[in-house]
C-alpha cells in the first residue's frame, strides 16, 4: 500500500510540477513579450528623438540659408550700383555655395528622418503584433495560473491525506458513506412543494381579495349568461321534435298519467324519486358538465312542497331534458346536425350515466319506449365529421367497438361468455391497429412511419446516423476521419454525399496521390467536382508535375480553374518543364482573379 | 505566416522575412505553405544549425518543387554540404 501511495503521490505531483513549469514557462514567455516591447518603446524613443533633432537642425538650415539669401540681396543691390560685378560676382557664389551646402544637408536630414520615420511604423506594427501576442499570453497564464492554484490544493490535500492514512486508507470510503449519511437531512423542504405554501400565503396579500373580487363578479356574470342559454334552450326544447321523439306528447302522456288521483305510497314513492332526482341533479351540478344545472334547480318543484302532482311532471321534463346534457348531444348527434370533436364524446358515459338513472326511477310511474332513447345503446356513439374515412379514424373506432363489444358481453352473457372468446376479440382488434398479434412477442425492429402510418424511407432514418456512415466511409478507403480536425469534421459531414466523396478519393487514388494529403485538403470533397479535379491533375503531371508536389497543393486546386490553368500553361511555353509548381499556380491565380490570391 | 511560428520562427525573425522580401513572395510563402514546410523540414533534416538563417536569406529556395529542391542537395555529400552551409549560408545560392 505505501509504495502504492507513494507512486500515486509522485504521479499527482508531476502533475502540479507539470503545471507549475508550464505557468512558470508562460509567465517567462510573457516577461520575453514585454521586454521586446520595452525595448522596442524605447528604440522608437530614441528615433523621436532623432527626428526632433534632425527637425531642429533643419530649421536653424533653413534660417542660415534665409538670412544668406537676404545677405545676397543685399549684396546684389548695394554693389550694382558701384558697378562692382566682378565683387557681386564672388559674392554671389560664394554665398550661393554656402546655400547649397545647406540645402544638401537638409535633403540628408530629410532622408534620415523618413528612414526614423520608416523604422518607427515597422515598430508600431511590430508593437501591434506583440500587443496581441501579449494579451493571448496573459490570458493564457491566468488560465493556467487558476488551474494551477486549484489542483495544486487539492492535489495537496489528498496528498497529505493519503500520506497520513497510509494503514487505513480504506477508512476514507466509510467516512464519505458516513458523511453522506448524516448529512442527509430528512426533515428538508422537498423544494417544489413550495409553490402551496406560496399559495396559502397569497390570501394575506391585500390585493388578494380585490383579485378574487374581480373573479366572483366575472364568474357571476358567466353564470348570468348561461342562465339566459338555458332558458333559451328550455324554450326550443319544448317544441322539439327528435327523431320519432316528441316531447309534448311525453307531456301530455305523463300528465294523463298523474291524472288519476295519487294514493300516500304513490307520494311517497314521489318523494323517494324526488330525493333521488336532486341527488342526481347536485351530482350533475358537481360535474358542472352544462352549467345550468345549478340555475334549473331553483326552479324544481321537488324542493318545494306545493302542488306535487303538476309540478312534478314540469321538474320531471326539466330534469330529465335540461339537467341531463346528454339531451342536447342526444338531440344533436340523432339529427346529425352537430360535427362534435372527438375528445367530447369522452365525456359521454358520464353525460348519461345520471339520465339512467332517472330513468330506472320512474319506472315507477310510467316506462315509456320514449325512455329507451336514454339507454346508451341506443345513443350513437360515432361522431359526423369528416375523420370517418380516415384509417386512423377506424383504428379508433375499432377499439371503441372492442370496449362497447367486451360491455355488452359482460352484461349479457357475464356467466356463460368464457374468456377466451374475449381475448380472441382483443386479439383480433389489436392486430388491425398495430399489424400483429397481441400474443407475438413485439417486434425489436419495427418499420418506422411517420404520423399518417406511412413507412419512413430509409434516406430519412440514414441523417441521423450520418456520423457512423461517414466514419466507416472513410475508414473503408483507408483515411482516418478523426484526423481531421474537428472544425474539418463537421464541415464534411455537413455536406457528406458518399457517391461524390467516392468519386473524389478514386480521383485520388486514380492518379496515385498519396491519401495522407486529404487531412490537410478537405475543401476538396465540397469545393470541386471530381470531373475538374481529375482534369486538373491530369494537366499538372502532364507538364512534368510530380503527384508529391500536388499532393503538397491539393488544397489549392479547387481555386483553380481549368482554363486558367491552360493559359498559365501556355504562358509558360517550352519552359513549362522547368517551371515549379507556385508558380504556375499563382498564374493561375492571377489569370483567374486579377493577381489577388 | 502563422505556420513559421510553428517551425520555431520567432515574430522578429517573421517581420525580417516580411521587410526583406517583396508582397508577391510572401503571398506565396503563405499560400504554399505546405509546400514551404516539407522544404524546410527535409533541409532541416539535414541537422544545418543555421537553418532559420537559410530560410530568412534565401527564402525563395524553399518555393521550389520538392523534388527538384531536394535533388539541389542530394548532389553532395551530407557532412561536406552541412559545414558549407554553416558556414557561410550563401552558399545555397551556388549549389
Amino acid at each position: 500500500m505505501d509504495s502504492m501511495i507513494k507512486e500515486t503521490n509522485e504521479n499527482l505531483k508531476t502533475i502540479i510540477d507539470t503545471m507549475k513549469s508550464t505557468l512558470d514557462s508562460s509567465i517567462e514567455t510573457l516577461d520575453n513579450i514585454q521586454m521586446q516591447m520595452d525595448k522596442k518603446v524605447e528604440e522608437a524613443k530614441k528615433y523621436k528623438l532623432q527626428v526632433d533633432d534632425a527637425k531642429e537642425k533643419i530649421k536653424s538650415l533653413e534660417e542660415d540659408n534665409k538670412s544668406l539669401e537676404d545677405s545676397l540681396k543685399e549684396l546684389n543691390e548695394k554693389y550694382s550700383k558701384m558697378n562692382l560685378l566682378s565683387v557681386i560676382d564672388a559674392g554671389n557664389k560664394e554665398i550661393k555655395s554656402k546655400i547649397n551646402i545647406n540645402l544638401n544637408e537638409i535633403a540628408k536630414l530629410k532622408s534620415h528622418i523618413a528612414d526614423l520615420t520608416n523604422k518607427a511604423r515597422t515598430i508600431k506594427d511590430l508593437l501591434i503584433n506583440l500587443k496581441k501576442d501579449k494579451t493571448a499570453k496573459e490570458e493564457r497564464v491566468e488560465n493556467i495560473s487558476t488551474c494551477y492554484t486549484y489542483y495544486s490544493e487539492k492535489i495537496e490535500e489528498i496528498i497529505e491525506y493519503a500520506n497520513n492514512h497510509t494503514d487505513n486508507l480504506i477508512d476514507y470510503k466509510n467516512e464519505i458513506l458516513n458523511n453522506n449519511i448524516d448529512t442527509y437531512d430528512y426533515n428538508q423542504e422537498i423544494e417544489n412543494t413550495m409553490v402551496f405554501d406560496e399559495i396559502a400565503n397569497i390570501d394575506d396579500k391585500d390585493d388578494f381579495k380585490d383579485e378574487m373580487s374581480n373573479i366572483d363578479t366575472t364568474i357571476n356574470n358567466i353564470n348570468e349568461d348561461n342562465k339566459d342559454i338555458v332558458n333559451n334552450n328550455d324554450d326550443s326544447i319544448d317544441d322539439y321534435d327528435i327523431g320519432d321523439f316528441n316531447f309534448d306528447s311525453f307531456k301530455n302522456e305523463i300528465d294523463k298519467d298523474n291524472d288519476t288521483e295519487l294514493t300516500e305510497d304513490d307520494n311517497s314513492k314521489i318523494d323517494e324519486n324526488n330525493n333521488t332526482i336532486s341527488d342526481i341533479n347536485k351530482d350533475v351540478n358537481k360535474e358542472n358538465v352544462f352549467n345550468n344545472s345549478k340555475d334549473l334547480n331553483t326552479n324544481n318543484i321537488f324542493d318545494n312542497n306545493i302542488d306535487k302532482n303538476n309540478e312534478f311532471t314540469d321538474s320531471l321534463k326539466i330534469d330529465n331534458l335540461n339537467n341531463d346534457e346528454s339531451i342536447n348531444s342526444l338531440k344533436e348527434d340523432n339529427l346529425s346536425i352537430n360535427n362534435e370533436p372527438v375528445n367530447n364524446l369522452n365525456t359521454f358515459d358520464s353525460k348519461y350515466e345520471p339520465v339512467d338513472n332517472l330513468k330506472d326511477n320512474l319506472n315507477t310511474f310510467n316506462s315509456t319506449k320514449e325512455d329507451d332513447y336514454f339507454k346508451p345503446s341506443n345513443i350513437s356513439l360515432e361522431p359526423i365529421n369528416n375523420f370517418n374515412d380516415n384509417e386512423e379514424e377506424q383504428r379508433l373506432s375499432k377499439i371503441d367497438d372492442l370496449f362497447s363489444t367486451i360491455n355488452n358481453d359482460n352484461n349479457t352473457d357475464n356467466n356463460s361468455k368464457d374468456n377466451t372468446n374475449i381475448e380472441n376479440k382483443i386479439d383480433n382488434v389489436y392486430n388491425d391497429v398495430f399489424g400483429q398479434s397481441i400474443n407475438e412477442p413485439f417486434k425489436k425492429d419495427p418499420t418506422l412511419t411517420d404520423i399518417f402510418g406511412n413507412p419512413i424511407k430509409e434516406d430519412n432514418l440514414n441523417k441521423t446516423n450520418t456520423d457512423t456512415s461517414i466514419e466507416e466511409f472513410f475508414t473503408r478507403n483507408g483515411i482516418d476521419f478523426k484526423k481531421f480536425k474537428e472544425d474539418e469534421q463537421n464541415y464534411l459531414k455537413q455536406i457528406y454525399n458518399e457517391e461524390k466523396f467516392q468519386k473524389i478519393i478514386d480521383v485520388l487514388n486514380k492518379n496515385m496521390i498519396n491519401l495522407d494529403n486529404v487531412y490537410q485538403a478537405c475543401n476538396i470533397f465540397g469545393e470541386i467536382e471530381s470531373e475538374d479535379l481529375d482534369n486538373i491533375i491530369s494537366k499538372l503531371v502532364n507538364v512534368g508535375q510530380s503527384i508529391e508536389t500536388i499532393g503538397l497543393i491539393l488544397e489549392k486546386i479547387p481555386r483553380i480553374k481549368k482554363y486558367d490553368l491552360d493559359g498559365a500553361i501556355n504562358s509558360f511555353g517550352e519552359y513549362i518543364k522547368d517551371t515549379d509548381i507556385t508558380e504556375l499556380i499563382m498564374k493561375s491565380k492571377y489569370l483567374s482573379n486579377g493577381g489577388n490570391i | 505566416m502563422e505556420y513559421l511560428f510553428d517551425l520555431g520562427f520567432t515574430l522578429e525573425e517573421v517581420n525580417k522575412i516580411k521587410n526583406n522580401y517583396d508582397k508577391k513572395d510572401i503571398e506565396k510563402v503563405e499560400f504554399f505553405n505546405r509546400l514551404v514546410k516539407n522544404n524546410y523540414e527535409h533541409l532541416k533534416s539535414y541537422g544545418i544549425k543555421n537553418i532559420k538563417e537559410c530560410f530568412i536569406n534565401h527564402l525563395k529556395m524553399f518555393l521550389y518543387n520538392p523534388d527538384k529542391f531536394r535533388s539541389i542537395f542530394n548532389k553532395y555529400d551530407r557532412a561536406d554540404l552541412v559545414r558549407c552551409i554553416e558556414k557561410n549560408d550563401a552558399v545555397l545560392e551556388k549549389l
